[in-house]
């Protein structure tokens, strides 16, 4: 090699060298910028992370067989000021479980912030995937660092199944960096669904419905049924629920078996709670007899009264009953029961009409609005309504009165008020809820066979003076359209306040524009303001 | 020589730690890697303000001018064409509202058109003024901003010759002209009449 060749190799071997530093430099600076950016300029969010944990992690199900699944929702750093203030969380299944039902989130461990008060936005569960959004109206100081939601869930065939939270779709506000916390851990659960389904008893409260008056008291009968044929129940331990709020428990019996309608010594007892400032009952009970004298309707009565109008349900929350059965455990199925307390129709112990006490004449009223098919979460289940009556003889018109009504899970909204009128007259009805247009009714049992078609002349409302009978306006529909600030007509600025607002869940958005009160702005209550245009104002 | 050589292993040295540097550095993106949640995503929480509906004095434009804007004599055989102009003062534009006062003997209101494909009209007769309500489709994300712009189309019928006005009016009875923006802010527009001869 001559030295001209040497002195051109070295130099190409210069500019490839000088060439893999600027390559090695500019890729360097790329990486250490991507780190930075990602990772060091977001040191604090990292720190603001929460862990879904899901409890138990592995279990084993019989078809059919219900289990209670606990989901924790921890910040990493529970150090007193990472505290969560609202959640939107998806959980789907795969596999042989379905999903039954989840709780709203409460604070962990359970009672310690009672303070806590939210509003649930969304619960939708479906089979195979549930999303629960709810958001909490306390100041920052009064959140909680933990919450727990119960999941209930159910082994649908043999196999195995898992749960599995979908991080997507799952945020977790609160005290962090751009309020959302980061996902940290977050579990999958796996579970085997094992055989046929096992024996199963059903648990029943009877009767189903039941509609009594205030101050009225009236049984509630807790049975154990379909127990299979030669077997019986050797123990059971049930946690019922009810609203502390409208019933007042005078009573609950000790068990008998209904198959004999006695054989009360059968039957020991463990717990009787009674818990009338929770609405809640624990009763658990042990049967002690010969295996073949076990009994096989276990039934308890309770004495209970309603203490003011609204309705709810009598729940069984939790259930475990044993049996001389192979298993052990029956698999149970739950039928609870719903109460309406409605006025009692005489002066005593009557509830507080909110519209006013001073009239001579009380009025209850049952209404449904346009797109409420049931009953909204308990934040949203209230809404102040204007009533006011026209004396059709002297066609002079009453103040209005404005009431809260309350919806049962029918979508039925219950309420109560008051006028100083003349009884000898006939009255028109007029009534105009917060996001709706004003309605004329003329007939005390009005019906419609097309939402929102009612229309009349002439009032044929007869009242009485004290307590009149409910006015049963549920077959007519309030159609919406007059959002706050209302002005008697849709025009415009309700319709583009909805729009402006679709998709937003938060308290001013809901509270001013979400219509059917399932705690979202979204197309339903476009769709429904769109479908008022046709009346457009208040009928007068 | 040496010195040469020397240059050669730092060189390689250098080589080695920055791909070191790199392997682990792409090791730990990749594995501390999580989906960022979108930016725009709304959450449970997140503060949403609705402006008040603000009623400001006079704000924007709405103007009825006639199709033909060369005359101001028809015919009474035939139907007139009055468009609606809007100027919204770059606001964004979600609704309005428009009420119009007329003779009611002297024309038969036909018909109203949206100038604008994403916006429909709903019309509404009384017993001497039209009422319209003008609604951004929900499919539409494109800004509305009015800057002269032809928003609808009226056509009305003579019913006997005179001189006679349309009349743009702020309020009559429940209804309203103006304008609602994207933020549900309320825009009252300043008004215009418009004299039609029919002969």
């Amino acid at each position: 090699m001559r030295f001209g060749e040497v002195v051109i190799i070295n130099k190409s071997m210069k500019k490839i060298k000088l060439f893999v530093i600027a390559v090695v430099i500019i890729a360097g600076s790329l990486f250490m910028w991507q780190y930075v950016n990602n990772f060091l300029s977001k040191s604090r969010a990292a720190v603001d992370r929460v862990d879904l944990t899901l409890s138990p992690k592995s279990e084993t199900l019989k078809v059919g067989e219900e289990k209670t699944i606990v989901l924790l929702i921890k910040p990493q750093l529970v150090d007193g000021d990472k505290k969560i203030s609202g959640i939107d969380l998806t959980i789907a299944t795969e596999g042989n479980i379905s999903i039954l039902g989840l709780t709203p989130p409460a604070p962990f461990p359970l009672g310690s912030n009672t303070n806590l008060k939210g509003a649930q936005l969304i619960n939708d569960v479906k089979e195979k995937q549930a999303r629960i959004a709810y958001v909490y109206t306390n100041p920052s100081n009064e959140l909680s660092s933990v919450l727990q939601i119960q999941l209930r869930i159910k082994g649908t065939a043999p196999g195995s199944g898992k749960l599995v939270i979908n991080k997507e779709k799952t945020e977790i506000a609160g005290i962090a960096i751009g309020n959302i916390f980061e996902l940290g851990l977050v579990d999958e659960t796996s579970y085997s669904v094992s055989g046929q389904a096992g024996p199963s008893v059903t648990l029943q409260i009877s009767p189903k419905t039941t509609q009594k008056e205030v101050g009225e008291a009236f049984p509630l009968t807790f049975q154990i049924v379909n127990t299979p044929e030669g077997k019986g129940i050797s123990a059971f331990t049930i946690n019922l629920s009810y609203d502390k709020d409208l019933l007042e428990i005078i009573s609950v019996g000790d068990p008998i078996d209904a198959v004999t309608n006695g054989d009360k010594d059968k039957f020991t007892q463990g717990k009787k709670e009674i818990n009338q400032n929770k609405g809640e009952i624990i009763l658990s009970y042990l049967s002690t007899v010969a295996q073949d004298q076990l009994p096989k309707k276990p039934k308890i009565e309770i004495q209970v009264k309603g203490k003011k109008t609204g309705t709810g349900e009598f729940k069984i929350v939790s259930a475990q009953v044993t049996g001389n059965i192979s298993e052990n455990e029956y698999q149970t199925s739950i039928e609870n029961a719903s109460y309406d307390i409605v006025s009692d129709g005489g002066p005593t112990n009557t509830p507080v009409p909110t519209g006013g006490t001073d009239g001579n004449v009380k009025l209850n009223l049952k209404l449904k609005f346009q797109g409420i098919l049931g009953k909204p979460a308990d934040a949203l289940n209230k809404m102040a309504v204007k009533i006011k009556l026209l004396n059709e003889l002297t066609e002079t018109a009453t103040d209005y009165k404005s009431a809260d009504f309350t919806a049962d899970d029918k979508g039925v909204w219950s309420g109560n008020t008051s006028f100083n009128i003349d009884v000898n007259a006939k009255y028109i009805l007029y009534v105009k809820g917060p996001y709706h247009i004003q309605k004329k009714i003329c007939d005390e049992k009005p019906i419609e066979t097309a939402d929102g078609t009612y229309s009349c002349i002439k009032g044929n409302i007869s009242l009485k003076k004290g307590y009149n009978d409910v006015f049963d306006l549920t077959g007519i529909i309030l159609l919406v359209g007059d959002l706050p600030d209302q002005n008697g007509a849709v025009d415009a600025y309700d319709i583009s306040l909805v729009r402006n607002n679709l998709g937003k869940t938060d308290e001013t958005s809901v509270a001013n524009s979400d219509v059917n009160r399932d705690g979202i702005v979204d197309t339903q209550d476009y769709s429904s303001i769109i479908a008022a245009l046709s009346i457009k104002q208040d009928e007068e | 020589m040496e010195n040469n050589q020397s240059n050669k292993k730092i060189f390689i040295y250098l080589l080695i730690m920055f791909f070191a540097f790199f392997i682990g550095t792409s090791i730990f993106l990749i594995l501390n890697n999580k989906p960022q949640p979108p930016s725009e995503k709304e959450t449970a929480t997140a503060p949403t303000v609705i402006p008040p509906a603000e009623v400001k004095s006079t704000e924007g434009a709405l103007s009825l001018i006639l199709d033909q804007e060369d005359k101001t004599s028809f015919p009474k055989d035939k139907e007139i064409t009055i468009n609606l102009e809007a100027d919204s003062m770059e606001k964004n534009i979600s609704g309005y509202d428009v009420v119009i006062s007329y003779d009611p003997l002297a024309f038969e209101f036909v018909k109203a058109t949206s100038l604008l494909t994403d916006f429909n009209i709903y019309s509404y007769k009384k017993e001497s003024y039209l009422a319209f309500v003008g609604t951004k489709t929900l499919q539409s994300q494109a800004p509305s901003v009015f800057d002269k712009t032809k928003i609808m189309s009226l056509i009305f019928r003579p019913l006997k010759a005179g001189q006679f006005d349309f009349v743009l009016k702020p309020v009559i009875n429940k209804d309203n002209t103006n304008f609602i923006t994207d933020e549900t802010e309320t825009l009252n527009p300043a008004l215009n009449e418009l004299k039609v001869e029919i002969y």
